[in-house]
C-alpha cells in the first residue's frame, strides 16, 4: 500500500495526526496557489484553511482515480474561482454604496478607500517586479490566471493541469498561450 | 501549413505554436517550420520573445510559505466548527451510510422470518391441524376425552 492510500486511509479515520501531516506537507503549495490567485495574504489564508477544512469533509468522495494533489489542486482552484466571483461581487456592491454616497453629498466621512499599507512581509519578498508581475495576474480572466499559475508559477505538467481544471490539452495550451500575451501587455502597461 | 493561406492565418497558427516551440514540447518537423518563419517575421519574433521574457518572469517568482502554525489554525478552526466531534477514529455507523444500514437490516430481517417460517420448530409458521392430527393406533384412543 502506498504512503498516499494510507494516508488517505487514515484522513477518512479522521486521524488528527494525519490531518496535520495532511497539511504539514501541502500547505505551503496550496498558500501559494491561493496567494497567487487572489493577490492578498489574508484571503490567501483564509481561503486555504477553507481548502483544508473541505479536504477532510469530503475525503470520503476521493476515489483515488487521480493523484490526492490533483484533487487537491481541484478544490484549490474551485475554492479560489468562488472567491474571485465572491470578491467581485462584494467589490461591486461596495463600488455602488460608495457612489451613492458620493451623490448624496460630501457630509459623511472620507470616501477615498486607503491604499493598504505596505506591509514588511512583502516588502521582504518584493522586489518590484514580483509586485508588478502579481497585479498584472491579478488582472487576467481567472481561467487564464489558474492555468498561467498551475504552469509557469507552479510548474505541473500538462497533464496534471488537464485533470485539475478537467480541460482538454489543446485548450489548456492554446488558452495558456494567450494568457502569457495577455499578461505580457499588461506587464509593460504596469513597467 | 498552406502557401495558399492568408498571412494573418499564418501567424495565427505559428502564434499558437510559440508556447510549445519555448518549452520544447514542439516536433521536430513543425520546430522546423516555426523556425522557418521566424526568420522572416519580425512580429512573430517579437511575440516570441515576449512568450519568452513572460515565462521567465513568472517562473522567477518566489515560492509563498503558509504562515507558522496554519496546521494548528485549521485544526482549531474544524474543532471550533465542529463543537470537538469531528477528529477521532469513526465507528462503524460513521463509515458506512444510514441506507446501506437500513438494507442490510432489511434483507436480515425477511432471512430470519422465511428462515423461522420453513423451519419445523420455528414459531412463526401457521400452526397446520391437518398436519398434526395424531397418528390413529387401530381403535386404540390414547387421547383424553375433552371435558
Amino acid at each position: 500500500m502506498s504512503r498516499e492510500t494510507r494516508l488517505v486511509r487514515r484522513l477518512r479515520d479522521r486521524d488528527e495526526r494525519a490531518f496535520r501531516e495532511m497539511v504539514d506537507e501541502y500547505s505551503d503549495r496550496v498558500f501559494n496557489l491561493t496567494y497567487r490567485m487572489l493577490g492578498s495574504r489574508e484571503e490567501a489564508e483564509d481561503l486555504a484553511q477553507e481548502v483544508f477544512i473541505t479536504v477532510f469533509k469530503s475525503i470520503d468522495t476521493f476515489r483515488g482515480d487521480s493523484k490526492f494533489s490533483t484533487w487537491l489542486y481541484r478544490i484549490t482552484a474551485n475554492h479560489c474561482k468562488n472567491r474571485i466571483k465572491y470578491l467581485a461581487r462584494r467589490h461591486e456592491r461596495g463600488k455602488a454604496e460608495l457612489d451613492e454616497r458620493a451623490e448624496g453629498g460630501a457630509d459623511g466621512p472620507s470616501l477615498a478607500a486607503p491604499r493598504p499599507s505596505p506591509r514588511p512581509d512583502l516588502q521582504m519578498e518584493g522586489a518590484e517586479m514580483e509586485r508588478v508581475l502579481q497585479e498584472a495576474i491579478a488582472e487576467l480572466e481567472e481561467d487564464q490566471r489558474i492555468l498561467v499559475i498551475l504552469r509557469d508559477v507552479e510548474d505541473l505538467s500538462y497533464e496534471e493541469i488537464c485533470a485539475i481544471t478537467e480541460l482538454p490539452e489543446g485548450t489548456v495550451k492554446s488558452r495558456l498561450h494567450r494568457a502569457r500575451l495577455a499578461l505580457r501587455k499588461k506587464l509593460l502597461k504596469h513597467v | 501549413m498552406s502557401s495558399e493561406q492568408p498571412k494573418s492565418e499564418v501567424h495565427e497558427e505559428i502564434e499558437a505554436k510559440l508556447s510549445d516551440y519555448v518549452e520544447g514540447s514542439l516536433p521536430p518537423a513543425e520546430v522546423a517550420v516555426v523556425e522557418q518563419h521566424l526568420a522572416g517575421c519580425p512580429a512573430c519574433t517579437d511575440a516570441l520573445a515576449a512568450v519568452k521574457e513572460t515565462v521567465n518572469a513568472l517562473s522567477g517568482l518566489h515560492k509563498i510559505q503558509a504562515p507558522p502554525h496554519f496546521d494548528r489554525d485549521v485544526a482549531e478552526t474544524i474543532r471550533r466548527r465542529s463543537g470537538g466531534r469531528f477528529f477521532g477514529r469513526r465507528a462503524f455507523g460513521d463509515r458506512v451510510p444510514l441506507e446501506v444500514l437500513a438494507i442490510v437490516a432489511l434483507a436480515l430481517g425477511l432471512a430470519l422470518y422465511f428462515f423461522l417460517r420453513r423451519s419445523d420448530t420455528g414459531s412463526l409458521r401457521p400452526f397446520d391441524r391437518g398436519s398434526e392430527r395424531p397418528a390413529e393406533h387401530g381403535d386404540r384412543q390414547d387421547v383424553a376425552p375433552r371435558p
